[in-house]
């Protein structure tokens, strides 16, 4: 396996009075996608809220290329390019679609990244509609500018919260695409997502949880042979 | 000539002489006191409205309820009256308040007021109702309970004759400054960088954090923003009402129920919250004097049946799907 870009070390978060991360550990390697499954309540969502840290853990560590950073603030974290795509897509209503990203962007160090032009190039129904409102988007739209807002702040490593939730099959199938070509272009990506097939299809590794806890990990394939992970934790 | 605002600065004004010569229900029929009593009300507004957008942004983007809000009004007046008896003129006193008042803010929020950020509405009220009593008896100790008059600059004491009518030109003058205010906060909100990322964290907070933005450092902005504008508040109306320990209370809830009618964090929200108050309080005191506290509170309840969030309130993200 090579160098882990993202390490979350005995996490422990609680919500209100219930427990619900109760020590997950994982790793996200350099260029690699790894898909955290389990079924709705495991602590997918709490997770990777707690990496954020928009949820304070009580106990844990997450390191980031290196550097400690379950002590910084949410906007340390995402500027030390840690990007967030939400479930709810969190689109602000008040901001047309390009508001939306340049509020977001952030220059690539290298000089040749994302940017608002190339977001337009590689998403052109979002082009079609820039000077729309946020509030005028439909589902897939929204998920598209969910993506393209976090691409222009050139993350090295990307959060996804169930991508695909809630849209129709052919837009499912053009973020699964998106994803893919992500992937190919060597970001690093940690996925939560119901659809198991979207999910063991892009990524290299799966980390299932159950009740807060890492129940297996393993391969793609190896998730597909096991019925017994699959019933108990996936109910698939 | 004077507008009629809340029930405390009223009484400690004259009556205007036109109120007493006309009796409200012929005011329809009299097209000069009609427009007088007109742009009374938009002067007002417009006094309504500097003080609110402040508020209203605050509490939209951080959910902070500031009522001390006021009592930076009152001291930018008092400021305003200390220059005035130094002898510098009306002008110094508009450019150094408003700043020493937004200064005199921002470290209020920073050195007391955060400590209640998390806290929730109720202990944020007690605090800021805290600060409110402490400003006023400071205000007494210093310079005594009774009411002080701050002239109007030389340039503005004369009246300006407008379509047949002769206004005062220093009223003039305030409306001028709240059509000012509003154009280029309108540009700065819709336009800039800066008014983008206020709009995304009055929108979602969480999110704009999530996208790298320091919210915090946009707040001691836009906190810094409205202060000024409270200070600017201050400054003006001092010639008008006059300055006086408690006109800081007076005008809080009035200014209170311009943010809740217009809805929170909306720019458009605090413009048609102003208008429609200062509107309702102006024409209510002539032509109900009986019932003229009475007519806010009526605009207030039925806005807030018909439209519970406000005329218009910031679009928030609402967290289906």
């Amino acid at each position: 396996m090579s160098e882990s870009l993202l390490h979350v070390d005995d996490l422990h978060t609680y919500l209100g009075d219930s427990y619900v991360i109760q020590g997950v550990s994982l790793a996200v390697p350099s260029g690699k996608v790894v898909a955290l499954l389990g079924r709705n309540g495991a602590g997918k969502t709490t997770t990777l809220r707690s990496i954020m840290r928009m949820v304070h853990p009580r106990r844990g560590r997450v390191t980031f290329d290196g550097r400690d950073i379950s002590a910084l603030a949410t906007f340390e974290i995402a500027r030390s390019r840690i990007s967030f795509v939400q479930e709810t897509r969190a689109i602000f209503p008040s901001l047309s679609v390009e508001e939306n990203i340049a509020v977001a962007a952030r220059p690539a160090e290298n000089g040749n990244g994302w940017t608002m032009q190339r977001i337009f190039d590689d998403f052109p129904n979002l082009a079609a509609r820039r000077r729309n409102g946020g509030s005028q988007l439909s589902g897939g739209e929204q998920q598209m500018l969910a993506i393209a807002r976090a691409l222009v702040a050139n993350p090295r490593l990307m959060l996804l919260d169930e991508p695909s939730e809630g849209l129709a099959p052919l837009i499912v199938r053009q973020i699964a695409d998106i994803i893919g070509n992500l992937k190919r272009a060597g970001m690093t990506m940690l996925l939560v997502e119901q659809n198991f097939v979207l999910a063991t299809e892009v990524a290299d590794h799966i980390v299932v949880l159950g009740k807060g806890r890492v129940r297996w990990t393993g391969t793609s394939e190896e998730l597909r042979k096991s019925d017994e992970i699959r019933h108990t934790w996936l109910g698939v | 000539m004077m507008s009629p605002s809340t029930s405390v600065i009223h009484r400690r004004r004259p009556r205007p002489p036109l109120d007493t010569t006309i009796h409200g229900q012929q005011m329809l029929s009299d097209p000069q006191f009609f427009a007088e009593q007109f742009l009374n009300s938009l002067q007002f507004s417009m006094l309504l409205f500097l003080l609110a957008i402040g508020l209203s942004v605050v509490f939209g983007l951080m959910d902070y309820l500031n009522l001390s809000h006021g009592t930076i009004y009152m001291f930018a007046a008092y400021v305003a009256f200390s220059i005035a008896q130094l002898g510098g003129s009306f002008w110094v006193a508009l450019a150094v308040a408003p700043v020493v008042a937004a200064a005199v803010g921002v470290s209020l929020y920073f050195l007391l007021l955060k400590r209640a950020e998390t806290g929730g509405h109720l202990t944020q009220v007690l605090l800021t109702v805290g600060v409110i009593y402490m400003g006023t008896d400071l205000i007494r100790i210093v310079y005594g309970d009774l009411p002080k008059g701050v002239p109007q600059p030389e340039s503005l004491s004369s009246a300006v004759n407008l379509f047949g009518i002769l206004y005062p030109a220093y009223r003039l003058f305030i409306i001028a400054i709240g059509l000012l205010v509003m154009i280029v906060l309108y540009f700065a909100l819709e336009r800039t960088r800066l008014g983008a990322l206020v709009r995304a964290g009055v929108d979602d907070r969480a999110t704009a954090e999530t996208l790298g933005i320091d919210i915090g450092k946009v707040f001691a902005l836009v906190f810094g923003i409205g202060t000024y504008l409270a200070g600017v508040a201050g400054v003006v109306a001092a010639p008008v009402f006059g300055v006086y320990p408690g006109m800081d209370v007076s005008i809080i809830i009035l200014v209170l129920i311009v943010v809740v009618v217009g809805g929170l964090g909306s720019l458009k929200g605090v413009i048609v919250g102003s208008l429609l108050i200062g509107f309702a309080d102006t024409f209510g005191k002539i032509l109900l004097p009986q019932f003229a506290m009475m007519m806010i509170y009526l605009v207030m309840a039925l806005v807030l049946i018909f439209r519970p969030s406000g005329l218009m309130p910031a679009r928030r993200f609402s967290a289906s799907g």
